[in-house]
């Protein structure tokens, strides 16, 4: 069965800020369509494995293995190639700029030697990509992104990775700052990127922001994964209930 | 429904003032001093307005391409001096050199110096700021070691050269298609709309795959053809390359470019509203002269503007945000 080899697969992570031992060893997998619920405190080294993956950072020591071969990312650039999205919302829009040049930003529509942009195709494919979100903003890819609001603001990135057809979206605290709405309005592209078969990291402090649409947990603690079990049959006070329990054999 | 609609419109048609404001205030301003100075409204002085203004608007739209980029070019000035010295010197030493040819010279050297800019400032990463003041001073310097410290007059140089400058028709009328080139440039094509991203936000268009350093370098080339081709227009408008050329365009390009609608944190404006900037720069100058106010009192003229041009820039900056709040 192809779904044996993992879309991404890390071995045995380290990595070093100075004196900090920031990743000890850190395992991980994620298989093609699946959405991993990475969870942990401040400092526990979650946004750091993402930023390894995501080319920003390079580890310290470790193997990463992409569909079963063997590969280094060494900037943001190769982990595109790769179709690894990222959204970290707040570095990846330009606030000045309209939506649909946004979604398309580093990848616009041109064409001939001049690169001629073809601005009514983007505000189509924005408008359509946009609507598939259900986004009110839709009606409007002319509008400045900086008018957005936050869950409007992770759509656009979330339509960026749908439309460019990314295998693997980070999505790094997406629901961080949002109302009640906007973390519904995220959770929603979630399980759009699980439709369109898109592999999704999904990191956040808190079990139940990403309990819903994650069909497995993985919990960092000071570096070292505590934990890593499927969701499937289990409450969310059950899981709450085991993450408290590893915690603690760590701890001791 | 007709109401909302009606309300909509409004907007639509506020937001267009604010977005193009250079445009109505330089028709505004120029009634206001047309009534304390009715000379100023007759047509032929109008000509020679918007003729007298086209080199600086070249200059103009040099500092309006970094500011986009949110970068400061500080040698604007120096780069219209040196690029006019140096063009000036090789065709008054080599009468053979080829007449027609003669206009590439100082857009040359003037890409050549922003090419000098750019490299520190995108492959080297150095602050904008402080390579353009280094290279300000050296390019001023460089200006009057090539002039040997003389202007070099009209009648050394090859008539055709000065053509652009001195005729008023095609003065005015090459600079609106240069102009309307590089906004094309700017807005609709690849290069130039990664070059907005860039001024908005540095770290995004670097995620997203634009190459920083190449876009600054672009930058700074384009704005010193644009530095150049300033030196070639002021060349033919005076009809002489004087040992002051240049030395007092930095602050009238800075603020034009403001009043014209780039915002300083880059990223936003058009070169075309830019141009509006110029006129309403022109006029206030031509105002000036009638007076026969002194060249000292003119500089304070021109600190003082430059802060009403930032004032002015950002309570344009609010009024349209709260306006595109509403759509």
């Amino acid at each position: 069965m192809a779904d044996d080899v993992p879309l991404l697969e890390m071995r045995n992570i380290h990595k070093f800020y100075g004196r900090v031992h920031a990743l000890k060893g850190v395992d991980f997998k994620i298989y093609e369509g699946e959405i991993v619920g990475l969870i942990g405190d401040n400092g526990a080294g979650k946004s750091t494995l993402a930023k390894i993956i995501a080319g920003v950072i390079r580890k310290d020591m470790g193997e990463i293995y992409w569909k079963g071969k063997k590969v280094e990312i060494k900037s943001v650039h190769d982990a595109r190639k790769l179709g690894i999205e990222m959204a970290f919302q707040e570095q990846a829009l330009v606030d000045s700029l309209d939506l649909a040049l946004n979604l398309f930003l580093g990848r616009e529509i041109a064409s001939g030697a001049l690169k001629v942009l073809n601005y009514k195709k983007m505000y189509e494919e924005t408008k359509k990509a946009l609507k598939t979100l259900g986004l009110k903003i839709a009606e409007n890819p002319k509008r400045e992104i900086r008018f957005c609001s936050g869950g409007e603001r992770q759509g656009v990135v979330i339509a960026r990775a749908m439309y460019f057809k990314s295998k693997l979206v980070i999505l790094d605290e997406p629901t961080r700052n949002l109302s009640v709405a906007g973390e519904r309005m995220v959770l929603n592209f979630v399980k759009n990127l699980k439709k369109e078969n898109i592999s999704c990291i999904f990191i956040t402090h808190a079990l139940r922001h990403v309990y819903e649409v994650s069909d497995r947990i993985v919990v960092l603690a000071s570096g070292v994964k505590i934990l890593d079990i499927p969701k499937i049959g289990r409450s969310l006070e059950e899981l709450e209930d085991i993450i408290m329990k590893s915690s603690a054999m760590v701890a001791e | 429904m007709v109401k909302a609609n009606f309300s909509q419109l409004k907007t639509q048609v506020a937001l267009f003032f604010i977005e193009n404001t250079a445009w109505p205030l330089f028709i505004m301003i120029y009634f206001v001093l047309g009534l304390i100075r009715p000379v100023l409204l007759s047509f032929e002085f109008m000509k020679y307005v918007i003729y007298v203004t086209v080199p600086l608007g070249f200059a103009i739209t040099a500092q309006a391409i970094c500011l986009i980029a949110r970068a400061l070019d500080l040698s604007v000035g120096s780069i219209v001096g040196l690029s006019a010295a140096v063009a000036g010197v090789i065709l008054m030493d080599y009468p053979g050199f080829p007449a027609e040819l003669s206009f590439f010279l100082p857009i040359v050297v003037g890409m050549l110096c922003g090419m000098f800019n750019g490299f520190f400032i995108g492959y080297l990463k150095l602050n904008p700021f402080v390579v353009t003041l280094a290279t300000m001073m050296a390019f001023q310097g460089l200006k009057i070691i090539v002039l040997r410290g003389f202007t070099i007059p009209g009648s050394y140089l090859p008539e055709i050269y000065m053509l652009p400058g001195s005729d008023i028709g095609m003065s005015m009328l090459s600079f609106a298609i240069f102009l309307i080139i590089i906004w094309f440039f700017l807005r609709h094509t690849k290069p130039g709309i990664h070059i907005y991203g860039l001024g908005g936000n540095p770290d995004a268009a670097a995620m997203m795959g634009i190459d920083p350093r190449k876009m600054y370098f672009i930058v700074f080339t384009l704005s010193g053809v644009f530095a150049g081709l300033s030196g070639l227009y002021y060349t033919g408008f005076n009809r002489s390359v004087p040992v002051t050329l240049g030395n007092q365009i930095l602050f009238p390009s800075f603020a034009a470019a403001v009043i014209g609608g780039i915002p300083l944190q880059g990223g936003r404006g058009s070169v075309l509203n830019v141009a509006g900037g110029a006129l309403l720069l022109g006029i206030v100058e031509a105002f000036l002269v009638t007076f026969a106010i002194s060249p000292e009192a003119r500089i304070v003229g021109y600190g003082i503007l430059v802060l009403i041009a930032v004032v002015v820039n950002q309570a344009r900056e609010s009024m349209r945000d709260s306006l595109l709040r509403r759509l």
